[in-house]
């Protein structure tokens, strides 16, 4: 008998387990997947609360976070699984690929009739949803971003210099040099993001890092950025790669190092990021230290200077419940009070009317940010981007890093550089 | 007609066991079977993740040929589990002949003592270990403070030093194996010391003589399962150095892993996978051959 009542058991547990997973209601729920740090996960789950607060069916959105790189580690892990998120953030170098493999919906048909409301967004930034090779509308562009250099103003008024806009290259090593030899304190140029960096300086020469689904810039090109970084490191004002092995995101920035201590000659004065991490390093920043913006340095900053679309919302073909996610991206897009939330972290809002209308409730860096890129955007300081990266460009840009650490430690020369990258460009694109 | 009885049903000779195998099947099926399977599929096929596999043939196998970096990590996972599987083996044996001694405390030193393997294979721990040994990080500041060096050396920037604080970490985590060592040393009778000592044998010939020939096959035990952990090491390379610097710590979990997701080769990464199985069963064929020129396989008695 005993046997049967602990069979019994077994089952009535099985059952119950079973109970619990199939419980749904009637309400929709969405699944919401974006990356970023902590303050954007508060203000999204604040503007998810809005949203679900407002709307008659959808009663509650589940937001899934993380950091950038792990953002597509999870998202690829939910796409073979066939169980992607409603609404996901996307960004211009995984958008080509996402869209060929069929996971985004085409936004046209919300786009034509309203659903998704367009029409306080210029044609250009709507255009940036769009992909070759593929009639519609992917994503929607939450706002505008530029590559901008943010530097510790303080130190360099102390100094007596300046950063201004558009310098040139030589600028730019002029005063790095300069301020390294006065103050110890020594630049990050190509750490950061060397892609992006090497795009700017191939840009600014007429060319760009990728064209026609190959590498788009010759040998002499990249062999010229690789000597910056050389004569960086030779003359002692570049950081060392060693310097920056297991170091994590802002909080151990070498920026915030204070001077006169054990660890003053890690300090640096500039981070080549972009225009939207102003606020986050005006927040991180010691006291007394004022944050600057500049473009980055190159040849013809006025080539290479580009503003583009970031940080798009998308809907995936494995949503059930399209409309609601739709009606979320349209709430996203067109009220005021969310952006008052938001405040320009996920870059410059697109939309001109929701723009005006939290104009009076920006705090100061938001309010710069949009001034530096509309400043970037008007003739003359910028020239057209191509944002989409071909397939593999993970890879080599895993590729670049490793040959950078081995110019940086002067194991291999500016030209044995260039001859590496020109060739893993052509294994990895053939 | 006999009329079904689930009580009679469940009487029978073999449908007991039968109900108990039945879970250890199942999930043998569904999370071995079936991903290996589909893995082998993989590996010949051009797979990014987010699309169908296609059917490529032996591509994957011969791209492993001209790929640089493969071999590097191959070379570096090598070097770490020849120097760490020792190293912990050699301070797990220590420790616990040091804890073999039956006092009251003994019960909680042992404890103490295993803490670092259960925490070790944690984010927390790793965390912690990058700060320790980051530029400026706590063991610059307290340890070399004290002796006047340099106090911005790179122990996770230097190609020379990186693979060495993820060896520290390994060592470290000797708990496990520290056990089972007790656990051999126990089966040791004390006759065979008291014997030798009459005889007028030493401690260190003691320890020569007797207990290490007689622990061998705690050794071999312990040595086969670090060596296989030791090729599969992840997470602490992952999260302390992230393969770097210049692929010094890059093993070949991580490799794969970048391939996978970073790069969304995962077609070439499950490739990678059955070669890592092959080499696998290459060292553990090679270590069960050796075991007949040192391995003990007498009783106790």
């Amino acid at each position: 008998m005993k046997k049967l009542l602990s069979f019994c058991l077994v089952l009535l547990l099985g059952l119950a387990i079973f109970g619990l997973t199939s419980c749904r209601n009637d309400d929709v729920e969405l699944v919401f997947a974006w990356w970023g740090g902590d303050m954007r996960a508060e203000q999204t789950h604040e503007v998810i609360d809005m949203f679900v607060e407002q709307s008659d069916n959808v009663d509650y959105i589940e937001g899934l976070f993380t950091s950038f790189g792990d953002h597509w580690t999870d998202l690829s892990i939910r796409a073979a699984a066939n169980d992607l998120p409603d609404i996901v953030q996307h960004d211009v170098a995984h958008l080509l690929s996402w869209v060929e493999a069929g996971h985004l919906v085409d936004l046209t048909p919300f786009i034509n009739d309203n659903r998704i409301d367009m029409r306080n967004v210029s044609q250009a930034a709507t255009n940036t949803g769009r992909v070759p090779g593929h009639p519609g509308i992917y994503a929607v562009p939450t706002g505008m971003n530029v590559a901008a250099m943010l530097y510790n103003a303080t130190l360099l008024a102390d100094l007596g210099l300046e950063a201004p806009r558009n310098m040139t290259i030589d600028h730019f090593i002029l005063l790095s040099r300069e301020i390294y030899e006065r103050s110890g304190v020594r630049t990050n140029w190509a750490f950061n993001d060397p892609f992006n960096q090497m795009n700017v300086h191939l840009r600014a020469q007429g060319a760009a890092l990728f064209s026609g689904g190959g590498l788009g810039g010759t040998i002499e090109q990249y062999e010229q950025f690789f000597n910056v970084l050389v004569q960086g490191i030779e003359e002692g004002w570049h950081i060392l790669p060693e310097h920056e092995a297991g170091r994590e995101g802002s909080e151990q920035n070498p920026m915030w190092y204070p001077p006169g201590d054990e660890n003053a000659n890690l300090r640096v004065w500039n981070s080549p990021v972009w225009s939207n991490m102003l606020n986050g390093y005006m927040n991180d920043a010691p006291d007394g230290m004022t944050i600057g913006m500049t473009t980055y340095p190159s040849v013809n900053p006025s080539l290479g200077n580009f503003g583009r679309a970031t940080m798009f919302l998308t809907i995936t073909t494995h949503s059930e419940q399209q409309d609601e996610a739709a009606a979320f991206l349209n709430f996203y897009m067109n009220t005021p009070a969310v952006h008052e939330v938001i405040l320009g972290d996920r870059g410059v809002v697109v939309n001109t009317v929701v723009a005006t209308a939290i104009a009076p409730y920006l705090p100061e860096g938001s309010v710069r940010q949009a001034e530096f890129v509309d400043w970037v955007n008007s003739p003359g300081n910028s020239s057209p981007y191509d944002p989409l990266r071909p397939a593999g460009h993970a890879e080599l840009l895993e590729y670049l890093r490793l040959i950078i650490e081995d110019l940086t430690r002067l194991n291999i020369t500016a030209r044995e550089a260039a001859e590496r990258f020109d060739a893993a460009g052509a294994r990895i694109f053939s | 007609m006999k009329k079904f009885k689930l009580y009679d049903f469940l009487r029978k000779d073999n449908v007991a066991a039968i109900i108990f195998v039945l879970p250890f099947v199942i999930g043998l099926i569904a999370f071995l079977a079936v991903p290996m399977g589909m893995s082998l599929y993989y590996a010949f096929s051009q797979f990014n993740i987010i699309s169908p596999p296609t059917f490529i043939g032996l591509e994957n196998f011969r791209r492993m040929g001209s790929d640089a970096q493969l071999w590097q990590s191959v070379r570096v996972t090598f070097q770490f589990v020849l120097l760490s599987v020792p190293l912990r083996l050699a301070f797990a044996l220590g420790i616990a002949m040091l804890l073999f001694k039956s006092t009251k405390m003994m019960g909680i030193y042992r404890a103490m003592y295993y803490l670092p393997s259960m925490l070790g294979g944690s984010v927390a721990v790793a965390i912690l270990w990058r700060r320790l040994f980051f530029v400026t990080g706590t063991f610059n500041n307290v340890i070399l403070e004290a002796f006047g060096l340099n106090r911005n050396f790179s122990w996770l920037g230097d190609t020379r030093t990186a693979i060495w604080t993820l060896i520290l970490l390994a060592v470290w985590q000797f708990g496990s194996s520290m056990l089972i060592f007790l656990a051999g040393l126990k089966q040791i009778p004390e006759t065979y010391y008291e014997a030798a000592n009459i005889d007028g044998a030493g401690k260190i010939y003691s320890f020569f003589r007797i207990t290490f020939p007689l622990i061998t096959p705690t050794i071999f035990f312990n040595l086969i399962m670090q060596t296989i952990g030791g090729f599969l090491t992840f997470n602490s390379a992952f999260l302390i150095t992230g393969g770097g610097p210049l692929g010094t710590t890059n093993f070949f979990a991580l490799y794969m892993y970048d391939q996978t997701f970073a790069f969304h080769n995962a077609g070439y990464a499950a490739a990678l996978a059955w070669f890592m199985l092959g080499l696998l069963a290459i060292v553990a064929g090679l270590l069960f051959g050796s075991k007949r020129f040192w391995v003990y396989e007498g009783g106790f008695s």
